[in-house]
């Protein structure tokens, strides 16, 4: 996973997060509730030279920018054998007409201050792509006709340097991109060359309202003791037992959420140095070498600050993905961003 | 081609001597020192200034004064077709040392020794004059985030498409071919800073040429010195007695 | 609104905006002289006038480099930046982070334009005996202060070459432990005769570094003057250790209260709203604004909400409107 360092906490600090974290109920540093997100400002349509484009702040600074543009392409001879072999059980959809390629969408991220090739930027782009690869929809909805493709570019540009592990924000702006995205209106007809109609107000959206699937988004759940959080602030995730991205679409029909994708982030807690207990400091005349050192190995004197060890438990996980499903979150956070889309 | 239209009107229906619409906005990016919006016409740019802060290279750091970095970037979605920019590029890299060396001449950089001060600068939407907006931007970045400046540096670029000297060209204008004269002055010591051209001009028309653009820094000049006294007041008034 | 992007509704707005202009309109009367960077700074040149920090000559005339307001005392003019990094004066109470265990000294990070040093000499043992520093003692630089620990101390001077000297002598300063760190911009806090409070009402420690640092922790006792007692330091170990003299890890044992941590939370969105408005942050206003937060009922996440953000403003107000009346 890509490293996540630079977490300028102290170890008296991230104890007494821990501790907060972990009581019941959990006290976050800014007294919001675990379900609570921060606010946020959303706006779209930004770019006019762009098929579809948009903006979100997060309420601590971070901010990013999302442009998506369109560009046909000549599909290679595969395509064509693959339609002839009829289709594959994809998703009903009245629009399907064959087969997308993973290789249409392509995803850039621009982090200022790091190389293109630096690993932040590379697995942010692999993370968030493969949620929107997950489920087939969106690359079927490039699908022209055997001959012609079109390729989505998606560039994402964070405005700030990355505080918290950027990849909600990265998510949910390229979800509010997409959902005002506009294709030019097809005028031609089968196999031939595509003709379109030079009508930008014609243009056709690429997820349209009635359509039953919307883009999927990636949120972040961190999980201390027996609490989960969403929307973890840096601080958060310094102390985190376990962090998670579970990426999650909306039925239209049924308003029932889907999972499409979970992973697990290594916590940036593990980065960080344990607190020492007085009496294991060298020097200090009451210990002795040997005596301290297997005190350390012992992991003795518990009360100090330790960086997490061990994964998760099967049944944390099992409770958080349910609360996920289940909570009103993600729907609150999908409803709003469908009304910033107006 | 025709640019300037027998009634003297351009493509965007501007007459020869008019600027695009300017507008600029302070603190875009919250969490940086200073940071600000600047837009001419379609060309629409974002400042961010971290700084002065601690150098994070050891070796760069220069003892008596502030060293200043300066990275400069398109957006992939900036321009009409999407393109790839790879960060390292030629063009970022001469964009980038020609903004730092004219912000380098401004900032009083003796005041701030073994500092460093940033100045990333990203442009959001390309429709010509990107490298004025930069530095216009990369001024109001720099004022908001209270570092010492001799002068407001100020930017603005001037043409000559069917034998009129043109004022602010945007990308169709700028990419017919004819000369494209950049200057950057320092306004009120009314002092050159930057001055590019490519393409060939008779002397007394670059003159000419030359006075427009620096007419055009001047009312930039205006615009950017009223955006930061309407900030400063709002400040101060909020912080109180 | 730089801080927090908050989303008012229309009525809000309307409200905000209001209160906006009121305070426009009672600091107005002060008359307070800004200025841009390059414009003309008025002087009676006959006076001869000391030029001071932010201000430069050319062609005769004083021009300002910064953007701010103009401050004229006696015979010096010089402009006050309202945004910018931290600008130390000697005295100076701050609260700093540790980046770095140099040779000898601590590197602390303070929002300035390079790294504070504290010097080991200038930092009291955790035996509390004045003696040379020794070798050993270096080796246990971090048993005093490690990485990324928050320390507050006071500023010593500034050496010729820039860089920044703190002093962490008395028992009131050291490692900060319990509590959260907060970041405002430095113009917001002033420079008054006490940074340390103690609000006994919450239980809390509320430190107001002047470089823009804020720590709201546990209160913590300060143990009275353990420099002069060097003889009875062998009759204090044998009474139970008091709180400071435990380093804060042992001190873990003993957590914070359920209710301590809720007001820390409290007292940190009070300090957060008052930053995000832009208004001057002193103890006074801080415990106002929690304790108003408190009386209407507002739940702590709401703190950081659009409807207290536009009730703080309203309560500004007033509160400067009262005192312009009295004062």
């Amino acid at each position: 996973m890509a490293p996540y360092t630079n977490i300028p906490l102290s170890p008296a600090e991230l104890s007494y997060l821990h501790t907060s974290l972990s009581s019941t109920p959990a006290i976050r540093p800014d007294g919001r509730r675990p379900t609570d997100f921060r606010t946020l400002t959303a706006e779209s349509d930004i770019l006019p030279s762009a098929n579809g484009s948009a903006r979100i702040c997060f309420a601590d600074g971070t901010e990013a920018v999302v442009g998506v543009k369109a560009e046909i392409e000549k599909s290679s001879k595969s395509i064509v054998r693959h339609v002839a072999h009829g289709e594959d059980g994809q998703e009903h959809s009245d629009e399907s007409k064959g087969h997308g390629e993973d290789a249409w969408l392509q995803i850039s991220v621009d982090v200022p201050g790091l190389r293109d090739d630096d690993a932040l930027p590379v697995f942010l782009a692999a993370m968030v792509s493969e949620a929107l690869l997950a489920d087939g929809e969106l690359k079927n909805r490039l699908y022209i006709n055997s001959r012609f493709h079109w390729r989505l570019y998606v560039d994402v540009l964070l405005l700030s340097p990355p505080l918290s592990y950027p990849l909600p924000l990265l998510s949910l702006t390229i979800h509010l991109a997409l959902l005002n995205t506009r294709l030019p209106a097809l005028v031609s007809q089968g196999d031939e060359d595509p003709l379109f109609n030079d009508d930008w107000a014609a243009a056709t959206p690429l997820y349209p309202h009635h359509n039953n699937k919307n883009p999927p988004i990636t949120l972040l759940v961190m999980a201390v003791g027996g609490n989960a959080f969403y929307d973890p602030s840096r601080e958060e995730l310094a102390v985190a037992d376990a962090v998670l991205a579970i990426s999650v679409t909306r039925l239209q029909s049924s308003s029932s959420l889907q999972i499409v994708s979970i992973r697990t982030v290594d916590p940036p807690s593990r980065l960080t140095a344990s607190g020492v207990p007085k009496d294991l400091i060298a020097g200090n005349a009451s210990a002795n070498a040997m005596e301290a050192r297997v005190r350390r190995e012992k992991d003795e004197g518990m009360a100090v600050w330790r960086p997490p060890r061990g994964g998760l438990k099967r049944a944390l996980i099992a409770q958080i993905t349910k609360n996920v499903l289940s909570d009103g979150v993600v729907n609150d956070i999908l409803d709003a961003l469908v009304k910033v889309n107006g | 081609m025709e640019y300037v239209s027998p009634e003297g009107l351009r493509l965007d229906g501007r007459r020869p001597m008019e600027m695009r619409q300017i507008r600029g906005e302070i603190g875009a990016v919250a969490k940086a020192d200073g940071s600000a919006v600047f837009e001419m016409g379609n060309t629409k740019v974002i400042a961010a200034v971290y700084g002065p802060r601690e150098v994070q290279n050891r070796s760069q750091q220069i003892s008596d004064q502030a060293l200043v970095r300066c990275e400069y970037s398109m957006a992939n979605f900036s321009t009409g077709d999407r393109m790839r920019r790879p960060k390292g590029d030629r063009r970022s890299t001469e964009i980038s040392l020609v903004i730092r060396q004219t912000m380098e001449a401004c900032i009083m950089t003796h005041l701030m020794p073994r500092s460093q001060i940033d100045i990333f600068v990203q442009v959001l939407q390309a429709d010509g004059g990107t490298r004025s907006a930069c530095i216009n931007a990369a001024t109001l970045a720099l004022a908001d985030a209270g570092i010492p400046m001799r002068d407001l540096v100020t930017s603005c670029s001037a043409g000559y498409l069917n034998s009129t000297p043109l004022l602010d060209l945007n990308y169709v204008e700028d990419s017919a071919g004819g000369p494209d004269v950049t200057v950057g002055i320092l306004a009120k010591m009314d002092k050159v800073t930057l001055l590019q051209m490519d393409a060939k001009l008779p002397m007394d028309i670059f003159e000419n040429v030359m006075q427009l653009a620096t007419e055009g820094c001047k009312a930039v000049a205006q615009c950017i010195q009223e955006v930061l006294l309407e900030n400063s007041k709002k400040l101060e008034y909020q912080r109180g007695p | 609104m730089r801080d927090l992007r908050l989303s008012l509704n229309q009525t809000q707005k309307v409200r905000l905006e209001a209160a906006l202009e009121e305070l426009q309109e009672l600091s107005s009367s002060a008359a307070s002289a800004i200025v841009t960077v390059a414009e003309t700074i008025p002087v009676n040149h006959e006076d001869g006038v000391l030029k001071g920090h932010g201000t430069t000559e050319l062609n005769g005339e004083v021009v300002a480099t910064l953007c701010g307001v103009v401050e004229r005392v006696n015979k010096l003019v010089y402009v006050r930046a309202l945004r910018a990094r931290y600008k130390p004066e000697v005295g100076d109470i701050i609260v700093g982070r540790v980046v770095e265990i140099a040779p000898k000294r601590w590197r602390i990070e303070i929002n300035f334009s390079q790294d504070a040093i504290l010097m080991l000499s200038a930092m009291n043992l955790p035996d509390g005996i004045q003696r040379r520093r020794t070798a050993v003692d270096e080796l246990n630089m971090r048993s005093i202060f490690g990485e990324n620990d928050v320390v507050s101390a006071e500023v010593r001077g500034l050496q010729h070459d820039g860089s920044l000297q703190l002093q962490a002598r008395s028992q009131k300063y050291g490692k900060l432990e319990r509590g959260q760190l907060i970041t405002v911009s430095p113009y917001l806090v002033k420079r008054r005769k006490q940074h340390f409070h103690h609000l006994e009402q919450y239980g809390i420690d509320l430190v107001l570094g002047c470089n823009g640092f804020i720590w709201v922790g546990e209160h913590v006792e300060a143990q009275e003057n353990a420099m002069t007692e060097d003889q009875e330091s062998e009759t204090e170990e044998n009474k139970k250790p008091n709180k400071k003299s435990m380093t804060l890890e042992e001190q873990e044992r003993t957590y914070t209260p359920f209710q301590t941590r809720q007001n820390i939370c409290r007292i940190a969105n009070a300090v957060r709203v008052l930053s995000a408005l832009g208004f001057c942050l002193t103890v006074e206003v801080i415990i106002d604004t929690a304790e108003a937060s408190a009386s209407l009922n507002i739940d702590i996440k709401d703190m950081l909400g659009a409807e207290f953000y536009v009730l703080t403003a309203e309560r500004e107000v007033q509160r400067r409107k009262s005192i312009k009346k009295g004062g």
